[in-house]
């Protein structure tokens, strides 16, 4: 492997980590192309080629002040870009269909760079659901709360009655809720009285949760096999339930994490192909460990300024080639 | 109970692109990410929107 081959870096342009990931391999004299997906196809130009024989796209990605070959590609660090945005002078419905042509080439042309990868989008679009990830993680040796999603309220309440203590709802799936007045709205993690369960659950399906009682939560961020646990500590109750939604009410540490659950979300990783993990645990007061969710593209940034663990220099090393 | 979203942002204010370095950078130089972060998963992209919707956990179902 020369020295001057060059990482493609996918994300937005205001994102704390991949700025972390880009210093330290400037630092190293790695070269590096970083674009948005969105800069495509206005500002970024694609050409690609394919030949009859011989596997492999070819080509070159250019994006103004600095291009690559794909060929000579090292790795890709692909960290939630934006989507491709079609010129204003194309008018819908042409812009929604070139927008998803653009979408699908550059995309597709890059994730099948036979390349590092933290993550290849393919391989985290099938680890980003909930259900899949609970069976994966239980299949793994974690423990994971009992849980049942259902849009039948009899289900639901006999799931409380089966629990015999506090429930939670989740979200089934992140994103956010556009009401139409100010932000779109993030809906947190809120506690279930199960004599609230009525017809209203029919209305769509319920992600419904035994509440684990915390001693305090962890994000576990593994890069390539690599550990870094920050322990979150709630002092509010509104961040007990979901530290998200209570950033004054939260304390920051580092944590050992028992060998029995760093196997565990080892074989999770490995089991969905995925270098990177975001994983979310509460720890209970007895000092289980228990899975809530893995995010394959979760934030980190926070957690290195927070607490001095290297975790953008485990990307580096790992984009790099360096282990 | 609809409650509005926690917005936890980190400054932007006087940060610009590097295009030579390519990542953001304060107005003496410095890069912007050795500023302490706001532990966010709401403004994952450091825009005070709030509205990321590009996480993987937002991909359709299907």
């Amino acid at each position: 492997m020369t020295a001057d081959r060059p990482v493609l870096v996918v994300a937005e342009q205001l994102d704390a980590a991949a700025d972390m990931v880009v210093d330290r391999l400037n630092r190293r004299g790695v070269p590096v192309l970083r674009y948005d997906s969105a800069d495509f196809p206005q500002n970024l130009t694609l050409a690609a080629t394919h030949a009859a024989g011989g596997a492999g796209w070819r080509g070159v990605l250019d994006h103004g002040s600095r291009s690559v070959h794909l060929e000579d590609v090292r790795a890709v660090y692909y960290r939630r870009p934006g989507r491709p945005v079609i010129a204003g002078a194309v008018p819908e419905p042409y812009a929604a269909w070139a927008r998803d042509q653009a979408d699908a080439a550059l995309l597709n042309v890059v994730a099948a760079l036979p390349v590092r990868w933290i993550n290849n989008p393919h391989d985290d679009r099938a680890a980003s659901h909930k259900p899949q990830q609970l069976v994966c993680a239980a299949a793994c040796g974690l423990r994971v709360p009992r849980s049942i999603i259902t849009n039948d309220p009899d289900a639901a309440r006999a799931f409380g009655e089966e629990v015999k203590g506090p429930l939670i709802c989740k979200p089934v799936l992140g994103g956010r809720l556009d009401s139409g007045r100010g932000r779109p709205l993030m809906i947190a993690t809120h506690p279930l009285d199960p004599d609230d369960i009525d017809d209203s659950i029919r209305l769509t399906a319920h992600y419904i949760q035994e509440a684990v009682p915390k001693s305090h939560e962890v994000r576990l961020t593994v890069v390539d096999d690599r550990l870094f646990a920050c322990s979150i500590t709630a002092t509010t109750q509104a961040a007990l339930t979901d530290w998200r939604t209570d950033p004054g009410g939260l304390t920051f540490g580092t944590t050992p994490v028992p060998e029995s659950v760093a196997a565990g979300v080892r074989r999770y990783l490995a089991s969905y192909g995925l270098v990177f993990g975001a994983f979310d645990f509460a720890v209970t007061p007895q000092g289980d460990w228990v899975f809530f969710e893995c995010n394959p593209a979760g934030t980190w940034a926070w957690v290195e300024s927070h607490t001095g663990l290297p975790i953008a220099a485990a990307h580096a090393d790992y984009l790099q080639g360096a282990q | 109970m609809l409650r509005p979203p926690p917005l936890v942002t980190t400054s932007v204010e006087g940060v610009t692109w590097d295009e030579g370095r390519q990542l953001n950078v304060k107005p003496d130089g410095t890069p912007w990410h050795t500023e302490p972060q706001a532990a966010s998963c709401t403004d994952t992209n450091q825009d005070g929107k709030g509205d990321d919707v590009n996480d993987p956990y937002y991909a359709p179902a299907s």
